[in-house]
């Protein structure tokens, strides 16, 4: 049985996602029919929107869903990004040293035919994110066994 | 710190999940103080001792 706290919790979560699909596919279809169909034309806008319905999940995901959290779950998160991202940050730093030196060929790997510094820099931040975000999960996993 | 949480709920009868509802905090959050994992903040601390109607000094003391 979920408490009211739970439902609010998830509520808020669902918010996040219904509106981030509604801008999407909303302003998708307004541009798509402002421009006639021609997707080529109209792809800067439709990636616009894209970013503005990630934008959306992102603020209403953390702002909402962080004000529905009490203050021990709020500290355990503090702290697991803190330390989990922090500690990721510092365990993939010897990776630049390895780009650096001989990593281009495989990084062209994983462009594949995009090698653009766009391209570069959407993977560079991309990986960052996701190690901060393994480093996150596996301090806030220590924490839970250690409140357990 | 210790606490007689655990103690004055039982009296009560109340489960921990409807604790949690009346302090407006997780039935985790609520299990972590009674166990000694977690120490509240004061606000959290005051709303515990106004719910239970007892000073913050008889529900959390130093070990």
């Amino acid at each position: 049985m979920f408490s009211n706290r739970q439902i609010a919790f998830y509520g808020s979560i669902g918010v996040a996602v219904v509106g981030a699909l509604l801008i999407w596919f909303g302003a998708a279809a307004v541009v798509l029919r402002l421009f006639g169909g021609d997707t080529q034309a109209a792809a800067p806008w439709l990636a616009l929107a894209k970013f503005a319905s990630l934008a959306w999940v992102a603020l209403t995901g953390w702002a909402i869903a962080w004000r529905r959290l009490d203050e021990r779950q709020q500290e355990t998160r503090k702290f697991s990004w803190f330390i989990g991202s922090t500690a990721a940050i510092l365990v993939t730093a010897p990776l630049m040293l390895f780009w650096l030196v001989n990593g281009g060929a495989m990084l062209d790997a994983v462009v594949g035919g995009r090698a653009t510094p766009g391209a570069f820099f959407a993977l560079g931040w991309a990986t960052l994110l996701l190690a901060q975000l393994l480093g996150s999960l596996l301090a806030r996993a220590e924490r839970w066994v250690a409140e357990r | 710190m210790e606490n007689q949480l655990r103690t004055l709920r039982g009296e009560r009868g109340w489960s921990q999940a409807e604790l949690a509802n009346r302090l407006d905090i997780s039935r985790q959050s609520v299990n972590a103080i009674e166990t000694g994992k977690y120490d509240p903040s004061l606000p959290l601390a005051f709303k515990i001792a106004r719910l239970f109607g007892q000073p913050i000094e008889a529900i959390f003391r130093d070990r």
